[in-house]
């Protein structure tokens, strides 16, 4: 009784007190969430940005649902299967398209990423991008049968003309690998442009046709980008040629038509060396498609916007078993373009050579050649076409689906569900933004368009505010930025609320800002991109020789003759462990004439193999150039005592971070 | 006694709600398709009638119902322009003849009459834009004096303040409507010629451009929005059971129907700078035949010139000159919302090519041109123009030595 009167009479006190506490917890996550965001919160969702984005931790694993994420598809020459790559399910889905249900999942590595089949559809070859292989599949038994080790970052593959070699490109380790199918045993390793990413086999003939996502590194920072088409001949082992895409990159998907008379790529043209005054008329970036005549030796590339209506990241493409048509999945605008290739062909019969390079930059060319705008779902990827040619799937990859479009109709008439989970998580809602169009001005770009692979471009770029032609800026990373604010190169952001939010709407996008729960949604996702596997360092852990030589020249605290070097002139000061940077700004020495302030924001240096060219502008187009060209007075560290092997052993260090 | 109070206060909670609630609009529902909005006049048989009633009025019609008068009591009301929910609409008209014109605006059951503009000025054709202004055309003050007929865009506030100037290329700009993707395209009517051509502009002036007819994707969007007859704002055949009230014609028409509103465009005019920059990329780049054939290194600099509204083309203002690179381009600060007409020249002097665009930029807009009068559907060149390693060049004093013999032609 008396414990009952203690309780009543304390129960308020209590209570009270839980209010008070509760009110100031609010109190102070809503300050937090404005610090961090720099705009008053709408709500506190404390989970999306402590659980959700936080990818790759134990709580995450458990609570996020396993979607399928379907990237690259692959009939079977009946027509009786369809293959998807499920990226995110790290599995091989078998589809009965006739039936419209997903028959079995096979395992087929970390990150599957393309497939092909042989001629007899027995055997899929999967390749695992973060695995560094290829999984060989048998298709009968449904289980993976063989591992064959590939380059760095294995992508698009394809098989020779008599199935006994696998060319697959290694989009991370820049280089691609004939692998001979009997012995298993990798026959040539060939080098590559930049991120060689699809492969294209000539019909009936030896040629292979590789598409690499980013431009050639040029010497020249005012040189437009250029993606290189690698030619291969396969029979030999050998690079038969180098095709410069003038002023494109993100060759992302090469097919051939069945004659074999074009071969066809998806491409992006960025306006990069212009500043980024405005949208319209594909002042930022235009997308196309690169038309190759093998046998008479000309290139073009055509458009694929319209006037006033832009078609973000073209991804694949594919043609009609009838050489009539090719579509052309746009990742950014949940749409698939319909291209009359006899028209194309007619275009390129009445262009005079000295004139094709000039149907590049004419948008309204388009209209002589695209039939048809189909729309589709979410984020379209690969693209396979039925044996009758009546039929186009079309991977919609963040819908977890396959889109089936009826060519005759030239409309989608249906989908296939792949059994994804239905709920959409924060992350995923962001990741369908950062992938689409639809905050742009017309449509013209997604976030997705100048980070690939939800990575970097490696061009640089000319914004508006700050000057015209002033304070040039190298793009950056997604991947691991989560602890590295501040963001932007001049350190000003102190939030990626604040770097995508209104600015990133005045300065680029042209139209009005994310909504909040959209930009929450994108913050999320971008928090959740965690850096790839480095491939330098050893699985053994620990370091090689070399890079600890490397890693004790970063952390020195004097020169080789014994002279101090004071804290603030050491590598890792400014460059400290685990993000290797200090969010702060250092003059280095590195600013330009045109650059408005000289100390510039610490880069992470994670991965940095997959960042070039280096510095704030882009300027050194290797990590040796950094203190040989760019700090020969030790202003960007104190290395010029260094020899080679001492430069060597660095860079060998921070290739391993 | 605490009762009584209790009571005092709910009837007062109730008044106060009953009064807010029949005060704020009632939900609108949407309108049925087929549903359109008339602009009506009496028949030939009424017109100039006594008592023959207002000049013009707007009706809706189509649907089930029969056509309603949505505006009575108006000496005229024309020009009726639906929001993109399709539940409200503003018009232009004036309850007597001698009441200078305002804009209106009424939900479409015709009710909750508002007057948005305080009646100055002679505007038309108003617009929504998906911000909530609204966007019209009026005379502009400069040109009130001048007499010259010139029409701008301008926009206000929803509740008809803040009015702000849009197009200042001393034209007859009129019947702005609000394209899909955001931007407004009109019609630009040049003063000294005949024929109009339709141009585009963002909603804070920026980015004037002509509209590439024949070209653009978003005709087809336009269409579907704004079906036949017509634009939906000029005469033509009457869709199927759509007629006018008994004694009237029909005017104009246009479709009454929701439709997706546009994102919002960001602005990046600053109103308390004086002065913008434009950039052309290359002054080679033109469909002029006579432009596009001068050798490289022909065109040596760019005179400016202010266009006077209605006056003869050589009888411009010249503001200066700026040096145009060796690539073609030119980056030069201007000042703002000043019709700009251009000459090329070379390096004696010589034109070799005018512009009579009437080019306006906006305070603190960075103007981008890919050449001058370039092929409607080209995209830039990705090459980094020579002008913009440099500061924007101020206009510099045109060469008297010049001047006699070229002017501003």
């Amino acid at each position: 009784m008396a414990l009952a009167r203690a309780w009543w009479m304390t129960a308020p006190i209590f209570g009270l007190a839980l209010l008070a506490s509760g009110l100031g917890a609010h109190r102070w996550a809503r300050a937090h969430v404005e610090q961090i965001t720099g705009a008053p919160p709408r709500t506190a969702d404390c989970v999306a940005c402590h659980v959700s984005a936080r990818g790759g931790t134990v709580l995450d694993r458990i609570l996020k649902p396993r979607y399928k994420t379907p990237q690259d598809l692959a009939m079977s020459p009946d027509g009786s299967r369809l293959y998807a790559t499920a990226e995110d399910a790290g599995a091989l889905l078998v589809i009965d398209p006739a039936a419209r249900r997903v028959l079995a999942e096979i395992p087929a590595g970390r990150r599957p990423h393309s497939v092909v089949l042989d001629r007899a559809g027995a055997t899929a070859y999967v390749s695992d991008q973060e695995g560094d292989a290829i999984a060989v599949i048998d298709i009968a038994r449904q289980t993976p049968v063989r591992r064959l080790e590939t380059g760095f970052g294995p992508a698009g593959l394809a098989l020779t003309g008599d199935d006994d070699t696998l060319v697959v490109a290694n989009a991370m380790g820049g280089d691609i690998s004939l692998i001979d199918l009997r012995s298993g045993v990798e026959r040539a390793r060939l080098a590559a442009g930049n991120e060689p990413c699809a492969v294209g086999v000539e019909p009936g003939g030896g040629r292979v046709l590789v598409g690499n996502l980013l431009a050639s590194l040029s010497p020249s920072p005012e040189a437009p980008p250029a993606a290189e088409v690698t030619v291969v001949d396969a029979r030999r082992g050998r690079i038969a040629g180098r095709t410069p895409m003038r002023g494109a990159h993100l060759l992302e998907s090469v097919t051939f038509t069945p004659d074999g008379g074009l071969a066809l790529l998806t491409l992006v043209r960025p306006r990069n060396l212009l500043p980024v005054l405005q949208v319209e008329r594909g002042w930022v970036m235009t997308g196309g498609l690169g038309v190759i005549d093998l046998k008479r030796g000309r290139t073009a590339q055509l458009p694929l916007d319209d006037v006033d209506a832009f078609y973000a990241d073209p991804a694949d493409v594919a043609t009609t078993p009838d050489g009539r048509y090719a579509f052309v999945s746009h990742g950014g605008a949940d749409t698939v373009s319909a291209i009359d290739l006899d028209a194309v062909r007619r275009l390129l019969r009445d262009t005079r050579d000295a004139d094709l390079d000039s149907l590049a930059d004419r948008i309204g060319t388009s209209r002589r050649y695209v039939v048809s705008r189909i729309a589709v779902g979410s984020n379209p990827r690969g693209l396979a076409v039925s044996p009758d040619g009546r039929l186009v799937y079309v991977a919609e990859r963040l819908d977890d689906r396959i889109g089936i479009i009826d060519v005759g109709r030239m409309q989608r008439i249906g989908s296939i569900d792949l059994g994804g989970p239905r709920h959409e998580t924060i992350v995923r809602r962001g990741e369908k933004i950062f992938n689409s169009s639809a905050a742009t001005l017309q449509r013209q770009f997604s976030c997705r368009s100048c980070h690939p692979g939800n990575h970097v471009d490696r061009l640089q770029y000319d914004f508006e505010p700050d000057g015209l032609g002033r304070n040039i800026v190298d793009n950056r990373t997604l991947a691991g930025l989560r602890d590295t604010a501040p963001y932007k190169w001049n350190g000003k952001n102190t939030s990626l609320y604040m770097q995508c939010g209104v600015r990133f709407a005045r300065v680029l996008t042209r139209e009005e800002p994310f909504a909040p729960d959209d930009l929450n949604a994108l913050v999320a996702f971008l928090y959740s991109l965690q850096p790839s596997r480095n491939r330098f360092r050893p699985e053994a852990g620990g370091l090689t020789e070399a890079q600890a030589r490397g890693r004790a020249i970063f952390e020195r605290a004097a020169k080789r003759d014994g002279t101090p070097i004071l804290p603030a002139e050491r590598c890792v000061t400014c460059h400290a462990a685990p993000e290797y940077t200090d969010g702060r700004n250092h003059d280095v020495g590195s600013a330009s004439p045109g650059d408005s302030a000289k100390a510039l924001d610490t880069p992470q240096l994670r991965n940095l193999t997959l960042t070039a060219p280096y510095m704030h502008d882009g300027k050194a187009a290797t990590l040796e150039q950094i203190w040989t060209v760019y700090s020969p007075d030790d202003s960007h560290g104190v290395t010029s005592d260094l020899g080679k092997q001492g430069l060597n052993d660095l860079v060998e260090y921070l290739k391993s971070l | 006694m605490w009762r009584r109070g209790a009571f005092l206060l709910l009837a007062a909670v109730g008044t106060l709600a009953a009064v807010v609630g029949l005060t704020l609009p009632r939900g609108q529902a949407d309108p049925p398709a087929g549903t359109f909005l008339l602009t009506v006049a009496p028949g030939d048989a009424a017109r100039g009638a006594p008592g023959a009633g207002p000049r013009t009025t707007i009706v809706r019609a189509g649907g089930a119902d029969r056509p309603r008068f949505l505006v009575r009591d108006f000496d005229s009301a024309e020009s009726p322009s639906p929001d993109f929910e399709g539940r409200r609409l503003a018009f232009v008209g004036r309850r007597r003849a001698d009441e200078p014109r305002s804009i209106w605006e009424m939900t479409i059951d015709g009710r909750h009459l508002r007057k948005i503009t305080a009646g100055h000025g002679a505007p038309a054709g108003p617009a929504f834009l998906p911000d909530g202004r609204i966007v019209f055309s009026d005379v502009p003050s400069d040109a009130v004096e001048a007499g010259a007929g010139v029409r701008s865009l301008f926009s206000c506030a929803p509740d008809g303040s803040d009015i702000r100037r849009l197009t200042f290329g001393l034209r007859r700009d009129e019947l702005p409507e609000v394209l899909p993707d955001g931007r407004l395209r009109f019609r630009s009517r040049s003063l000294a010629a005949d024929g109009a051509v339709l141009m585009t502009v963002h909603p804070d002036g920026t980015q004037a451009a002509a509209f590439p007819a024949g070209l653009s994707a978003l005709e087809p969007v336009i269409a579907a929005i704004a079906p036949a007859p017509g634009d939906g704002r000029s005469e033509g055949t009457l869709p199927p059971g759509i007629q006018a009230p008994d004694g009237h014609v029909v005017v104009a028409m246009t479709p009454l129907a929701a439709h997706p509103a546009p994102r919002i465009l960001t602005s990046v005019v600053d109103p308390s700078r004086t002065t913008g920059t434009l950039l052309c990329l290359d002054a080679y780049a033109s469909r002029i035949p006579a432009i596009a054939g001068l050798p490289r290194g022909a065109i040596r600099s760019v005179r400016l010139s202010r266009v006077r509204a209605g006056a003869p083309a050589g009888d411009a203002e010249i503001l200066g000159e700026a040096p145009v690179a060796e690539d073609g381009s030119f980056f030069v600060t201007v000042p703002a919302d000043v019709p700009l007409s251009l000459v090329l020249l070379a390096g004696d002097g010589k034109v070799l090519g005018v512009l009579r665009s009437g080019v306006w930029v906006r305070p603190n807009e960075n103007r981008g041109c890919i050449g001058c009068h370039e092929e409607p559907d080209r995209a830039p060149e990705n090459r980094r123009p020579l002008a913009i390693l440099h500061d924007p060049s101020p206009l510099r004093p045109a060469i008297a030595s010049r001047m006699g013999e070229h002017g501003a032609r």
